[in-house]
């Protein structure tokens, strides 16, 4: 506990730093922050093998604030630990910024300690607030919807926590927790309250123009640790509304696989970097509701092993998406920063002007496109593993939901590696495809400091998962009350998804195994002749037309996916003089959003009437109260 | 789709015999002139030279020498001077060396045959051939007889012989048409976008000495101008059968002595 | 119908901008425009009763045609580019390659490539998110050389640039060195598989200049030579359009017949591209025709088959249905002439409008449609072997006595410009003769149907597939050599 403290205090002094401390000494806020986040994350490691410890602070009108660190609280201290080295990279932000992201930070971890409802409220207002301030200096509008859809999350959360308070007669989690009665109206709240910063379908359509707007290392910051703390918030208060029915798991289900699909639809076509990366976040947050919701249904069904699968699977993708996302982000952050772009069409070519950012990228994107040995290989294996052994359950029903979004997400999962590849390959590789500009120069030392420690961190989580699964099964064993030790892990260098008699996969065997086939094949290649080599231009037949305008790009390579799904796309080709623009329906952007503030408007303009501005109207009304009280009172009394 | 093999079955099989067997009448066309088998006379023979567009006929003190890759086949030669010079074969002339297209007569003696083969082609290709066509300013004609050798009647595929669209999985590299100046690069191109070991063919008479265009501001004098040629397939278009033995020499098949094909001396009909 | 401007009528016209202003107000066809020298053009248009009417203009700046007839805009950059005419309004760039010059003019004697190609014209439409595809010129398959730029989006071509010109051999600059006998020779070389039609215009332009005329025997072999070429030519290319819609048992079938009818031709007159046979005054040799006929009737036979199982083939009738449109108002705003301009229903043809030869005598079938689309292009090329086999036999059964060649003459009369016309495949062919003061000759033309169609295929491309870029560019069926010559 007392680590966790240290590490606390530690960013709130880089955070005081960096709102004090002029622009010279601009990288020892995030110096000082990220050995915060170091320290905190490994207080979270030593937490998960200690029981809970709580410390009281001050008690506020009537309520006992404090701060509890048990072993779920520690897993996702170190969730939030691999996204601590975004923050080096925070050097590039204007003074307010950098001090508001490092604020935000500390509302992660401060929400993930909290132990009551009142301060983990708190927390995430912290959190949401001090991100919307490092937002709304860059782009106002966007952040300003970033808030307004994240304040409605809020106002969720509160009826919720406020209904729970009330029945629970107080607020301290411990008080929560022996519940033991699940209230639907709470569930939908929560699930309101959450989805809004996880971006649920329907709440989602902020992500994109923030996710755009923003700089790269604070957008996975935004993807990384408080995208957990959502994930986190979600388990735990959940976690509260035990018994869970099974028809909660069945609604998380098939939300979270129309959120994953819709997303992935639109990462698909998006020729923005920054926003394929966003909707990859979109996806991503529908991919944890479907493992949540799985979970649900295998819980409801007595299936604790898949139950307990189904949450360490959770917990693993919160890790993965903060540390892929992360380096993807940063990386592509860089970028933009080198050549002030982040239309994929107008990139290229930085494979050897950038190569540490484009190292860097490669891991991110390859991580998030589910390519062995990566970490996303190693959660979408356990997500088709979990939905795969729907069989076990006895509800058709149930089995069939797992059925289908098996599919779905099978589906998903293809158009999300196109998706990704694409956004790579576009941007990184190739020729650069704006002729004339100047070669953009690496990034500097921070950024490839950030590079360096999120790849490490990349490289445990995705070739240690034997390590990093049994500190996961920890909290959820306790949880769940099921014993899953050795069931996942089972202690070799292989995964098993509860079942060991049902399939094993190993990604730390791969990481081992590719390279060395990979190299044996190269040697192959080159003691059979490949020395002899001649270099030749491109063949473009023979038209000496071979300039960038000639390769492949992210519109072209898509394209016919956009006319294959011409009904949902709705595309758009615009011809003004010799430019050319494409165009897909936002369906909830451009449709459903201004229906509603237009009823919304239209509503209220007719309310408005109301307030007519006489007095003698508004007496007339305070006559015709005072008549109708006096009528109901002879009618009842 | 059945209404299309039973079509197919109905009309049965087209393919000639050549070039196991000597090829049916019908198939030879686009006859190549030849000096007459008992030698030119020498007044007719400056009448043939006068007459023919590409001065394929070179008369000088001793006796005649005919250029069969510069005839553009138009007969204007022995229509003229019948006497010295006679309609030949329309195949088989097909030479690995420029030399071996010049048929020379002295006054009154029949022709020299040339030497047409003189080099041993490497048994990589005999199996299979692949040939990446580049039109360089052909009258189009040539493409016509190139496109036919995939026609039922001639199936160049059961020779193991085949058009690849990707100089890089060419073997053979064969030109059309007197190289014009605009596509001198896309040539040299082509040629260096082939990987080693390669062949160069030229097929038709403007390819192999620039035909009737020859000399112009914007045409070569045959392709060897701009790269080094292996095969040369004269005519004017080269006929199928033409082609096809010219290729089938470039991938070191051996015609079991090369006299299944007919000389110069032999007349065509 | 020949048309013959000597000295004293050969007129120049003082007011070329009002000729042209009256000849598109009466409706008539542009047939094409050729630059003489830098200061003089000849102008060739077709009136509605068919006829051909040249005029020669002469300035330091001609006239912009391209305003009153779109076509002329091709014509006006070739004789810019290859004879320095000058027109009103117009620059052009010399430092980018044109459709005929890629190479800056050489000095005298220098080597072929002794200069640096001139680059391509810039990408008309700007990057992303557009890609740009060049095709070429080196292209896939046994086919000829041009240049193709596709600006896509991937599947859906927004626009075509083409650029022809690779094939450019300079023939009309080295055709009057030609002595009047191997003009036909020279002809027949310029565009080989359109060889007879071409010498045909030829042969008429010099018969109209020395005023001779061709006996009937010959002008029947003529014409029986013509339609053998059309019909080998249109199974070529019906089968070249099948095997674009990949249905490869089709198209092999329609190489097949193309196979036949070519080595029947080979067995008629020697060679399978029918050269030899046209000349100056006549025809070069007899014919024997005495089993024509009868092949010519099996040929039929074999060809409507054909063409009935194509046309109930639905796979096949889909793919050409509404693809590559060209609509008939711009085809014949156009002039398109051959089997496009009559699938999108402009009626020319010039064995009907300014008859020659045989076809003076003979009534037969002119094919139009109005659909525009490649279904129309193949169904015009099927009717029309049809005709042509028709036509075939008719005048093989009916080849009048008599002799073969009228002499040629020595010399051509000074100061003359001679037209001379026939209808080849892909369009009219027409051949303009223009002497100087001593009697040789200083300028010869010779236009086929590809060369007027080809500027307007890319707007059959612009905002389609790229699926079906393929079959488009096989249903018009023309020549590059054509073109460029």
């Amino acid at each position: 506990m007392t680590l966790a403290l240290a590490g606390l205090a530690l960013i709130a002094l880089a955070a005081l730093a960096a709102f004090v401390v002029p622009g010279v000494a601009a990288a020892v806020p995030g110096l000082l922050a990220v050995t915060g986040g170091a320290v905190a994350g490994v207080a979270g490691v030593l937490a998960l093998f200690a029981p809970m410890r709580e410390i009281g602070l001050w008690d506020l009108a009537g309520v006992h604030l404090r701060l509890a660190l048990d072993p779920l609280s520690g897993a996702f201290l170190l969730v939030m630990a691999l996204g601590a080295p975004l923050l080096l990279m925070s050097g590039h932000l204007a003074r307010a910024g950098r001090g508001a992201l490092l604020l935000s930070y500390l509302g992660c971890l401060l929400l993930v300690l909290a132990g009551d409802a009142v301060s983990f409220l708190f927390a995430w207002e912290m959190m949401g607030l001090a991100a919307y301030v490092v937002s709304a200096l860059y782009a106002g509008r966007p952040a300003y919807r970033m808030a307004s859809f994240l304040e409605v999350g809020t106002l969720a959360l509160l009826l919720a926590l406020a209904l729970m308070w009330s029945r629970a007669g107080s607020a301290s989690f411990a008080a929560l927790g022996a519940l033991h009665s699940p209230d639907t109206l709470v569930f939908l709240l929560l699930v309101i309250g959450f989805g809004a910063k996880l971006g649920v379908l329907g709440l989602h359509g902020w992500y994109p123009d923030v996710y755009a707007s923003t700089p790269g290392s604070v957008a996975g910051l935004y993807s990384g640790p408080i995208w957990a703390g959502a994930i986190y918030g979600l388990v735990r208060l959940l976690a509260f509304q035990r018994p869970w029915p099974l028809g909660w798991g069945l609604a998380l289900l098939v939300l979270g696989v129309l959120t994953a699909l819709w997303a992935t639809l639109y990462s698909l076509v998006e020729g923005d970097g920054k926003q394929l990366l966003a909707y990859s976040t979109v996806e991503n947050g529908g991919v944890a509701l479907l493992v949540l919701g799985a979970t649900i249904v295998f819980a409801g069904d007595q299936e604790v092993l898949l139950a307990g699968l189904g949450l360490v699977v959770l917990l693993y993708l919160a890790a993965h998406h903060t540390v892929s996302k992360g380096l993807a982000l940063a990386s592509f952050g860089a970028v933009e920063e080198a050549t002030g772009e982040r239309v994929l069409d107008r990139l290229g070519g930085l494979r050897l002007s950038m190569p540490w950012t484009s190292s860097a990228g490669l891991l991110g994107f390859l991580s998030l496109a589910a390519v062995p040995p990566f970490s996303g290989f190693v959660v979408e294996w356990f997500v088709f593993m979990l939905l795969f052994q729907e069989f076990r359950l006895g509800l058709l029903g149930a089995r069939l939901a797992l059925v289908v979004a098996g599919a779905v997400f099978a589906l998903m999962a293809a158009m999300g590696l196109v998706a990704v590849i694409k956004g790579y390959s576009v941007a990184y590789l190739g020729q650069a495809r704006r002729e004339g500009a100047p070669a953009p120069r690496e990034a500097g030392w921070s950024a490839r400091t950030t590079f360096v420690m999120l790849a490490l961190l990349l490289a445990g989580v995705s070739v240690l998962p034997f390590v990093l699964v049994p500190w996961l099964e920890r909290p959820v064993g306790a949880l769940l009350h099921v014993e899953l030790a050795g069931r996942i892990a089972p202690g070799n260098l292989q995964l098993n998804p509860a079942y060991s008699s049902f399939a094993a996969a190993s990604s730390t065997v791969l990481a081992a195994f590719v390279p060395i086939v990979a190299g044996l094949a190269a040697l192959a290649t080159w003691l059979a002749g490949g020395r002899s080599r001649r270099r030749v231009p491109a063949w473009v037949g023979a038209s000496g037309d071979a300039g960038p305008g000639v390769q492949y790009g992210a519109s072209a390579y898509t394209n016919p996916m956009r006319v294959f799904f011409t009904s949902f796309y709705r595309p758009q080709v615009e011809r003004e003089g010799n430019h050319v623009r494409t165009r897909v329906r936002r369906w909830f952007v451009d449709d459903l959003y201004p229906w509603l503030s237009g009823t919304l408007d239209a509503v209220t303009g007719r309310i408005t009437r109301l307030q007519a501005g006489r007095v003698t109207i508004y007496t007339t009304y305070i006559l015709a109260v005072f008549v109708v009280a006096l009528l109901l009172a002879r009618l009842i009394g | 789709m059945f209404r299309w093999i039973a079509r197919g079955l109905r009309i049965g099989t087209l393919t000639t015999r050549f070039p196991r067997q000597a090829p049916e009448a019908e198939a030879l066309g686009s006859p190549l002139p030849g000096i007459h088998p008992r030698g030119p006379e020498r007044a007719e023979a400056l009448r043939g030279a006068s007459a023919c567009p590409t001065g394929a006929i070179d008369v000088d003190g001793d006796g005649v020498t005919l250029d069969l890759g510069r005839c553009i086949g138009c007969g204007l030669c022995w229509e003229r001077a019948p006497a010295s010079f006679v309609e030949g074969p329309s195949y088989g002339l097909a030479a690995d060396r420029r030399a071996g297209l010049r048929a020379r007569a002295r006054w009154g003696v029949p022709p020299e045959v040339p030497a047409r083969w003189t080099r041993q082609m490497p048994s990589l290709w005999r199996r299979s051939l692949h040939v990446r066509h580049v039109d360089g300013g052909s009258d189009g004609a040539v493409e016509f007889e190139l496109a036919q050798l995939n026609a039922p009647q001639y199936d160049l595929h059961r020779l193991g012989v085949f058009f690849t669209s990707s100089p890089r999985h060419a073997d053979a590299l064969l030109v059309t048409g007197p190289v014009t100046s605009a596509m001198v690069e896309a040539l040299r191109a082509t040629f260096e976008a082939m990987p080693a070991p390669k062949l160069v063919v030229a097929a038709g008479a403007d390819a192999i000495s620039g035909g009737l265009w020859a000399g112009s501001e914007v045409t070569s004098m045959g392709v060897d101008a701009v790269l080094p040629v292996d095969v040369y397939i004269p005519g004017s278009p080269p006929s199928p059968l033409a082609l096809i033995d010219g290729l089938l020499l470039a991938s070191g098949r051996r015609f079991a002595a090369l006299d299944r094909r007919p000389s110069l001396l032999e007349v065509a009909r | 119908m020949r048309a013959l401007l000597r000295k004293a009528d050969l007129r120049v016209e003082d007011d070329p901008t009002s000729e042209l202003e009256r000849r598109r107000r009466t409706g008539d066809r542009f047939v094409l425009l050729a630059g003489l020298d830098s200061e003089r053009a000849v102008y060739v248009t077709s009136g509605r009763d068919g006829a051909y009417e040249p005029f020669v203009a002469a300035g330091a700046h001609l006239p912009d045609a391209a305003t009153l007839f779109p076509s002329a805009a091709s014509y006006q950059a070739e004789a810019h580019e290859l004879w320095g005419t000058r027109f009103e309004g117009i620059e052009f760039d010399p430092g980018v390659r044109g459709t005929f010059r890629h190479r800056p003019v050489p000095s005298a004697g220098a080597a072929l490539e002794a200069d640096e190609p001139l680059p391509l014209p810039a990408p008309r439409l700007a990057g992303e998110p557009v890609v740009r595809i060049p095709f070429g010129p080196v292209r896939d398959g046994t086919v000829e050389s041009l240049l193709h730029r596709f600006h896509y989006l991937g599947e859906h071509i927004v626009e075509l640039e083409q650029q022809l010109g690779y094939k450019h051999r300079a023939a009309e600059g080295r055709l009057p060195r030609a002595s009047v006998e191997q003009l036909p020779v020279f002809a027949e070389r310029v565009s080989g598989p359109n060889g007879v039609a071409f010498a045909l215009a030829m042969c008429h332009a010099v018969e109209t200049a020395s005023g001779i005329t061709v006996p009937p025997r010959a002008d029947a072999l003529r014409a029986i030579v013509a339609e053998l070429e059309r019909v080998y030519n249109h199974f070529r290319d019906i089968g070249r359009l099948v095997a674009s819609t990949t249905l490869r048992v089709g198209a092999a079938q329609a190489h097949a017949l193309q196979e036949w009818t070519q080595r029947l031709g080979a067995g008629l007159t020697g060679h399978r591209f029918l050269r030899g046979v046209v000349a100056v005054g006549g025809v070069r040799r007899d014919l024997d025709v005495s089993g024509l006929a009868r092949e010519a009737s099996r040929l039929e036979v074999d060809a409507r088959a054909y063409f009935e199982a194509l046309e109930a083939t639905e796979l096949f009738v889909d793919r050409l249905e509404t693809t590559g449109m060209l609509a008939p108002e711009r085809a014949r705003a156009w002039g398109a002439v051959g089997p496009v301009g009559r699938a999108s229903g402009v009626a020319t043809d010039a064995r009907r409008d300014a008859p020659y030869g045989a076809y003076r005598d003979q009534a037969f079938r002119v094919p139009v449609f109005d659909a525009g689309d490649a279904l129309a292009r193949f169904r015009v090329r099927c009717e029309e072997v049809l005709v042509s086999l028709y036509l075939i036999r008719e005048i093989a059964e009916t080849l009048p006595e008599g002799s073969l060649r009228v002499s040629a003459p020595s010399s051509l009369p000074e100061d003359a410009l001679a037209l001379g016309w026939s209808e080849g495949v892909r369009g009219e062919v027409v051949a303009v003769l223009v002497t100087d003061g001593g009697g040789d000759l200083s300028r010869v033309v010779l236009r086929g149907g590809s060369r007027h169609n080809w500027p307007l295929f890319p707007d059959t491309v612009h905002d389609s597939f790229l699926m079906d870029y393929a079959i488009n560019e096989a249903s018009w069926g023309l020549s590059v050599a054509s073109h460029d010559r």
